[in-house]
């Protein structure tokens, strides 16, 4: 199964490790639903960004979250299947879980996945 | 079709139509940028370009997902912090970039990527040996 990588801050991954991705999640004074998930293949390449780039100006925005975190998980790769399109290939090492394109699977199988978190 | 219709019929080709992914959109947006620029704004669950050539601005709306818009507004961040290394932040700024296939012509960009807001403008600065 192929290792992702989502960077952000440690409050939310340890949030994201115990519940799973949540569409629903508001960022402190935005008021806008998440939506959606994105992360990147551990192998990369990173034309959007790297984990590490995203996880450090997530903490900086938000100094009070504890600071720079990346979540790793293992997904099936009939998952990540579901969030490939013409928008997404994989060769491009982006694996975007949307609603109604992988995210809805993704977190039905959340909690038997092999994940962990590292320092960003 | 004057020449702003062909330039946004371009950019639905583009966008709706992709060949390299969000990488190969980002490339052609950038191709297909007009000398007075470009707006890029996500509005009610639709991708709107505005689109200047001469006098005249064109907008053509498409109905792209959130997520694709915001991967575009990503590879433009990745694109300006290459030229000029933390010029800008994933989630918004004021930078620069070139062309991939032509590393003369340079763009001046302002975009913001948040969940709330989602915008970029794109304006080319030419190329400084007289190619436009």
């Amino acid at each position: 199964m192929p290792i992702l990588l989502h960077g952000t801050t440690m409050l939310r991954a340890k949030r994201i490790e115990a519940n799973g991705p949540d569409a629903n999640f508001v960022e402190p004074g935005d008021g806008t639903r998440a939506e959606e998930f994105s992360t990147c293949l551990d192998a990369g390449p990173f034309h959007l960004g790297t984990p590490e780039q995203y996880a450090r100006r997530k903490a900086a925005l938000f100094p009070n979250e504890g600071g720079p975190a990346i979540l790793a998980v293992d997904v099936p790769d009939g998952v990540i299947a579901l969030t490939v399109d013409e928008y997404f290939p994989l060769s491009q090492g982006v694996v975007q879980f949307d609603a109604g394109a992988g995210l809805e699977e993704l977190r039905a199988v959340w909690s038997t996945l092999p994940k962990e978190i590292r320092q960003g | 079709m004057n020449t702003t219709s062909k330039l946004t019929e371009a950019f639905r080709a583009a966008i709706e139509h992709p060949t390299r992914g969000v990488v190969g959109i980002v490339d052609d947006l950038l191709r297909l940028c007009p000398e007075q620029g470009l707006r890029l704004d996500w509005q009610a669950d639709d991708c709107l370009i505005h689109c200047r050539t001469g006098d005249s601005e064109e907008a053509i709306d498409l109905p792209i997902r959130k997520s694709v818009f915001r991967a575009i507004l990503a590879r433009i961040a990745v694109l300006c912090n290459e030229q000029r290394p933390n010029s800008v932040s994933p989630y918004g700024g004021e930078g620069e970039l070139s062309q991939s296939a032509n590393p003369l012509v340079q763009f001046q960009v302002s975009f913001t990527n948040t969940p709330a807001e989602q915008t970029l403008e794109l304006t080319s600065k030419g190329d400084p040996n007289g190619e436009p």
